[in-house]
């Protein structure tokens, strides 16, 4: 493709996802125990972020402005970075299933996130940075286990790596829950929270915490999305073309692990995501990473807010887990992707 | 051993099964690094080159052509483009041009927007080459590049070679099986057994009873082509040679 063309079809893609996104963003936000008008939302937005006063009474603004937006935003950014994520798993392993939560690098980070939220270690040397750069050191201790485990001669084959993805997965998750029991009795009944990820009590600074992560990782994914078109055609073919293979592997590995870590650290696992969204948007908008990845970030982003939505509201007053909204999506679509898959191989 | 290729020639690299062709091949195109002596690239060592310097220079199809991928035959030629374009996502302008060349030349024209994983294997073939000529290197590798083909394809993809390779005065290395189509298409051959070139030569020299009866084991029958008067070899059934090989099976089973 010329560069107008995969240019253009970036732009008219990430116009309709962003769109979609904003909309989205919006009617979550108004949805609730408390209704709001969507032209309030709007309304309250804007003057927040224009810096005006509202017409708003300042119980709605509350509402919308430290209650929902934040939730509503952090959503968006955690279904951005784990669809991210997993559009260059699958790009990089050329495995359609591929995904940060199979792989079990959502378990890794979220050990990580769970011994330093609970021991409190690092804190202060890292400050607020503490939570994700635990959860990203042992998201890179769970994929670098996962790949060892499922490398047979040189090579990473699917049904091992699934395999070694639910082993690191167990185990991690054991570890999880161990750590949790050790820190405090109450928190044990928040365990599901950690393990089926949720994103419920949030606040603005946890976004702010984590978006950086998120667009270091992202940015730096996409500026090497060319190379990692090249992967689809071998490592081999890849080296042949002037790709170094090994660096431009490892960059990539590293980064995508780091948005998932950013997610994990502020919502627990939620799985599937980064499976499912990279898969819909390479049927719409096909292979070339270059699209890919952008959009299916936004398109993630989309997805996580309407899960949330979902999830806080199905069972109102009481709250599900967004793991539990995700799974039953994503379960379904894994087995039909995974018989897919074995009936093409034969 | 010693080995070397010069810009317009293709030079045959000849040997059965376990004899080391792929490995000099990817030691020649810088896959791997050799324990001894070294590799180079116009006068260069290999070590010296980046990858993507190298890719500017060599392209190289492997024996297994392209995969089975979404991406379609216009995008894949575009990677051959990819050593010259820098890595950044936005980077290529003008290599289009390229590209609608090499598709008119390679005649995949119509294919454009076709994904890979539709084509058959013949097809395939002819897009890894569009690509490689995309790659516009000076120096060229094919690992048997013809295993997968029927004959008219076969001659196809050789003939295409060939084109290629007289109008740009291209450095070919091809490693063959099929030591006919060898002896049709190379100026020169070199034969390899158990790890070291033996013997080297024009394809009168090399497709001979005696050298094809040392390396291969095989009595053949060796006639010249009618119309262009290169060796070609027959096979005769039952008459493998070779006691050597037949002790190796023995001991290794025993």
């Amino acid at each position: 493709m010329n560069r107008e063309n995969w240019a253009g079809r970036l732009m008219g893609w990430s116009a309709f996802w962003l769109l979609l996104l904003l909309l989205s963003m919006a009617a979550s936000v108004s949805v609730g125990s408390a209704d709001i008008r969507f032209a309030d939302v709007w309304q309250v937005i804007m003057a927040h972020l224009l810096g005006k006063d509202g017409a708003i009474d300042a119980a709605t603004d509350a509402i919308i402005w430290q209650l929902r937006f934040p939730r509503v935003l952090l959503g968006a950014l955690v279904g951005a970075a784990l669809a991210g994520a997993g559009a260059v798993f699958q790009g990089l392993l050329k495995n359609p299933l591929a995904d940060p939560f199979i792989l079990g690098v959502s378990s890794g980070s979220a050990l990580g996130a769970a011994i330093a939220v609970f021991t409190g270690w690092g804190v202060a040397l890292l400050g607020g940075w503490n939570v994700p750069v635990w959860a990203f050191l042992f998201g890179c201790v769970a994929l670098f286990f996962v790949l060892q485990l499922s490398r047979l001669g040189g090579q990473v084959r699917t049904d091992t790596l699934i395999l070694s993805g639910v082993v690191v997965q167990a185990f991690f998750g054991a570890m999880l829950t161990y750590v949790i029991a050790m820190a405090s009795p109450v928190e044990i009944q928040r365990i599901q929270y950690w393990l089926m990820g949720s994103i419920a009590l949030r606040e603005w600074s946890e976004a702010m915490v984590m978006a950086p992560f998120l667009i270091v990782g992202m940015v730096t994914c996409w500026l090497m999305s060319r190379s990692l078109n090249l992967f689809a055609l071998g490592e081999r073919s890849a080296g042949h073309l002037g790709v170094s293979v090994q660096q431009t592997r490892l960059i990539l590995l590293v980064a995508s692990t780091l948005m998932t870590a950013a997610a994990v650290s502020v919502s627990g696992t939620i799985g599937f995501v980064g499976l499912i969204i990279p898969h819909i948007l390479r049927m719409l908008t096909g292979p070339d990473h270059r699209i890919l990845l952008p959009v299916s970030s936004l398109a993630g982003a989309v997805f996580i807010v309407w899960a949330d939505t979902l999830a806080r509201t199905v069972l109102d007053p009481r709250e599900l887990p967004i793991g539990v909204i995700t799974a039953l999506i994503g379960g379904p679509f894994f087995a039909w992707q995974l018989r897919r898959y074995t009936m093409g191989r034969k | 051993m010693d080995l070397s290729i010069h810009r317009g020639e293709i030079v045959g690299l000849l040997g059965p099964n376990g004899s080391g062709k792929t490995t000099l091949l990817r030691l020649l195109c810088g896959e791997e690094l050799p324990d001894s002596g070294g590799v180079e690239l116009e006068g260069r060592d290999l070590k010296q080159w980046s990858s993507r310097e190298r890719a500017k220079k060599m392209a190289v199809l492997p024996q297994e052509g392209l995969p089975s991928v979404p991406f379609t035959v216009e995008e894949v030629i575009m990677m051959g483009r990819h050593p010259h374009q820098g890595i950044w996502p936005w980077a290529g302008d003008g290599d289009q041009k390229t590209v609608e060349r090499v598709m008119t030349d390679t005649q995949v024209m119509q294919d454009r927007d076709r994904p890979i994983r539709l084509l058959s294997g013949g097809e395939r073939q002819r897009v890894a080459i569009a690509k490689a000529m995309a790659q516009e290197p000076a120096l060229l590798f094919l690992d048997e590049p013809t295993t997968y083909l029927d004959i008219a394809h076969q001659l196809a993809v050789l003939d295409q070679i060939k084109r290629w390779q007289q109008t740009c005065g291209l450095a070919v290395l091809v490693v063959f099986h099929d030591l006919n189509l060898a002896a049709q298409y190379c100026d020169r051959l070199a034969i390899m057994k158990e790890g070291v070139i033996c013997h080297r030569g024009t394809p009168t020299e090399i497709i001979e009873e005696s050298v094809i009866q040392e390396v291969y084991g095989v009595k053949p029958l060796i006639i010249r082509h009618p119309e262009t008067h290169v060796p070609q070899v027959l096979l005769q059934s039952g008459k493998i040679l070779e006691p050597t090989r037949t002790s190796n099976v023995m001991s290794r089973h025993g």
